[in-house]
């Protein structure tokens, strides 16, 4: 209901078309960006400049020219630029496609499994955590023979179906949707920003794949959600009626009818968890936290603007490259969802 | 279903929903990587009192004094093999190399003579109370001290383990965690020392202020800006707001900071050396309040002309000016009613937790102590007991504003009384 209001806009054309040729121009910036800097000369992104300490103003490098001048370290802004954008988009587009087909596989499993209101046994669900337990009991032992675990899975696995076969119409359990609601709303009544930065301290080395993995933990509740409320409409709908009525399977309703028509309008949302991937991972640059310090990243360039005094092209760029990438995101993301309905 | 009922049944699942969250932080600071014992010895100064490092009387009264020598919950599901009184073996790197032997198969007779060895020997304690190695691998232990205490680590190796489960009682370091909070007393900070419900009321205060004035200002501004919008159909507007938006929190901040603030600018640098006067201190907060408040109005001026837009489909202002009813009263009798009360409440509803973790950036950058602040440094200092503190408290705060949000929309808003909970 919140984000009616971004569902609603329509830009124009040309606006949108702007905001392809964008992304596209930062998509090939963050896939062939070292091959551009090597071959227009450009500084590496992280080779330090001694005689631009502190600092240097676009245009006016000493012996390698800095088009877009240096940060604090003596950086070329415009080669961090290009390697910010392979951080922001590379590292937006494995968390957000992460989460999204977690959430994605989670969502419409609990809102098929519970089209009927059938209930899982609270039996079966405390099989399954003794099950998991196990698993990973043995699982935390390198000595274990790899035999015992396949054993405890098909043993615990025979176990649960036979109980699930025998409980089916148990009123004493819990629907799948209620289970993942439950389970997200405990992510999201704590403040994201904090859990995240909590995790991030944990981490015992900082750097992208950690934060994509941190990003996936907490987020993958959002498209789960998102995807079982879809699912359920989808389920809901006349067309899958008739579908049934015609005699098609269920295994052809889940994946001629339901996940083709769901995946349209939850990928967008997809381009949008890539924009939020973007803005956590310049918060924690900005903080310094989350990103070694070699690792080029635009929200790391905004927080050296404090450290250059009238440094106006440390924050005039990377503002600009960050709004423009993120409103491309969002306007591409609503040329998608208009195409779906016009 | 009653509203008594209805809200009962919604308090039951909040504290669900409140004892998961306790869980899960409570397993996520047992997997940091300092000793928070060492931490708060440093904090205290006890470590110097304590003599030599050897002795670990002031480590173990420490321990206790934190619940870091009891076992970690109600219950236990540990290989047959391993001890009962693992959680007593101090420092924690000890424990954690003791550990790591028991997960290879080694009898525990065996490590302890070993470790009595190797440690005694080494003077190990002194090296080791810091440095907690939580990736001591075996064939690490096993290469670099099988010469020296001459103890064959490998001859008692084991494949195969049996679980065995057992009761640890009340007596746990999760109760002691879970069961202080519920007494209003959440640890102490490995900081300072000082109690951690001290530290986060002492923040609070700070915050407190800004965070209001900073709603109060956005509530006003996006009701402003969203009625305008809805009006006069401004498209410019809704762009402006739309750009506004896709700023990032930590570029407004830093443009403002280096732009807006220090000599010869509108507003003071950053610091807070505050005389104690409130237009010092409005001078120094009226930065960040704006910071704050800007973005968030701007968010709430789009909700607003959405849900305007949606009330200006009904026909009831045609109906009203058909009675006769002067515009003014049509917007604010009607129309606000009908789209002010469903995206505002909501909106408010929402942007309390958001201040939380937007005033980490501006607090940081602001030199602010305040919650956000607090929390970024107990983070970088690995101060666990105030972070989780300052988690389940805003969590608390997160999950209660919702039931209350729900009760207040019903209250003033018929079409929310339908008593649909987003939890079955």
């Amino acid at each position: 209901m919140l984000l009616s209001a971004q569902h609603k806009e329509s830009s124009s054309p040309w606006a949108q078309r702007l905001a392809f040729v964008w992304l596209a121009v930062v998509l090939v910036a963050a896939l062939l960006g070292g091959w551009f800097i090597d071959l227009l000369g450009l500084p590496e992104a992280s080779a330090i400049d001694a005689r631009c300490m502190g600092g240097c103003a676009p245009f006016r490098g000493s012996e390698s020219l800095h088009l877009l001048g240096t940060d604090s370290l003596g950086r070329d802004v415009l080669s961090q630029l290009i390697g910010g954008a392979r951080t922001a988009l590379l590292g937006g587009i494995a968390a957000s496609g992460l989460s999204f087909l977690i959430g994605y596989a989670l969502g419409s499993w609990s809102a098929w499994y519970s089209k009927t209101g059938e209930k899982f046994s609270w039996l079966v669900l405390a099989e399954a955590g003794l099950l998991l337990i196990a698993v990973g009991y043995l699982f935390k032992y390198d000595n274990t023979p790899l035999l015992t675990i396949i054993m405890a899975l098909l043993i615990g696995g025979a176990i649960i179906a036979l109980t699930l076969r025998y409980t089916k119409s148990s009123t004493f359990g819990i629907r799948t949707d209620s289970m993942l609601l439950y389970v997200a709303e405990v992510f999201s009544s704590v403040p994201a920003l904090l859990l995240l930065l909590a995790l991030a301290a944990m981490a015992f080395r900082p750097g992208l794949i950690q934060l994509v993995m941190i990003y996936v933990f907490v987020r993958w509740t959002r498209f789960a959600v998102l995807a079982q409320q879809e699912v359920k409409a989808a389920l809901a709908s006349p067309y899958i009626q008739t579908a049934y009525h015609a005699g098609l399977s269920n295994r052809k309703v889940l994946w001629q009818h339901i996940l083709p028509n769901t995946f349209g309008t939850l990928w967008v949302q997809a381009l949008l968890g890539v924009s939020a991937f973007i803005i956590i991972e310049g918060t924690f640059s900005f903080l310094g936290l989350g990103l070694p310090v070699e690792q080029a990243s635009w929200g790391r360039l905004v927080s050296e603007a404090r450290s250059v005094s009238g440094g106006w092209w440390l924050w005039v760029l990377p503002g600009l490259v960050l709004s423009a990438t993120l409103l491309s995101l969002q306007s591409v993301g609503n040329s998608f969802r208009q195409n779906k309905y016009s | 279903m009653s509203w008594g009922r209805y809200i009962v049944r919604r308090l039951v699942s909040a504290l669900g929903v409140l004892l998961a969250v306790v869980l899960l932080t409570f397993w996520l600071s047992r997997y940091a990587s300092d000793d928070p014992v060492y931490a708060y010895l440093a904090s205290t100064d006890e470590l110097e009192q304590a003599g030599s490092a050897e002795d670990l009387t002031a480590y173990r009264s420490a321990a206790h004094r934190l619940g870091q020598d009891l076992p970690s919950f109600f219950f236990s599901l540990q290989p047959s093999h391993y001890p009962d009184t693992l959680h007593l073996v101090m420092p924690l790197s000890r424990k954690l190399q003791a550990q790591m032997l028991l997960k290879n198969g080694v009898e525990w007779s065996a490590i302890e003579r070993f470790q009595s060895a190797l440690w005694l020997k080494n003077n190990r304690y002194s090296k080791s109370l810091r440095n907690v190695t939580r990736f001591e691998t075996f064939g690490k232990v096993q290469a670099s001290y099988d010469q020296d205490p001459r103890i064959d680590l490998s001859a008692t190796r084991s494949d195969f383990f049996w679980p065995s489960l057992r009761w640890n009682g009340f007596q746990n370091s999760f109760w002691h965690f879970a069961g202080g909070m519920l007494d209003g007393n959440f640890g102490y900070s490995l900081q300072t020392g000082e109690a951690v419900s001290t530290r986060i009321a002492r923040a609070f205060k700070t915050t407190f202020p800004i965070a209001l004035l900073a709603l109060i200002l956005s509530v006003i501004l996006g009701t402003w800006l969203g009625t305008i919008m809805a009006k006069h159909k401004s498209a410019w507007l809704k762009q402006g707001c739309y750009v506004l938006l896709s700023l990032p929190g930590f570029w407004i901040v830093s443009f403002a900071m280096t732009q807006l603030s220090g000599r010869n600018k509108p507003f003071p640098g950053p610091g807070w050396i505050l005389d104690g006067s409130l237009s010092d201190w409005l001078a120094h907060t009226s930065l960040p309040i704006l910071i704050l408040a800007i973005p968030a109005a701007a968010y709430l001026a789009l909700v607003m002309d959405e849900s305007l837009q949606q009330a200006d489909r009904i026909p009831i202002r045609d109906f009203a000016r058909l009675r006769g009813q002067s515009e003014r009263k049509v917007w604010f009798g009607d129309m606000y009613r009908l789209g002010l009360v469903p995206s505002v409440v909501t909106v408010v509803g929402l942007l309390v937790p958001a201040f939380i973790g937007g005033s980490v950036v501006v607090e940081y950058v602001f030199n602010i102590p305040g919650l956000g602040r607090m929390v970024f440094e107990s983070i970088l200092a690995r101060d666990w007991p105030v972070v989780l503190g300052v988690v389940v408290l805003s969590s608390f705060a997160t999950i209660f504003g919702y039931i209350l949000l729900d009760v207040v929309n019903a209250a003033l808003d018929p079409r929310f009384r339908k008593l649909t909970s987003h939890v079955a």
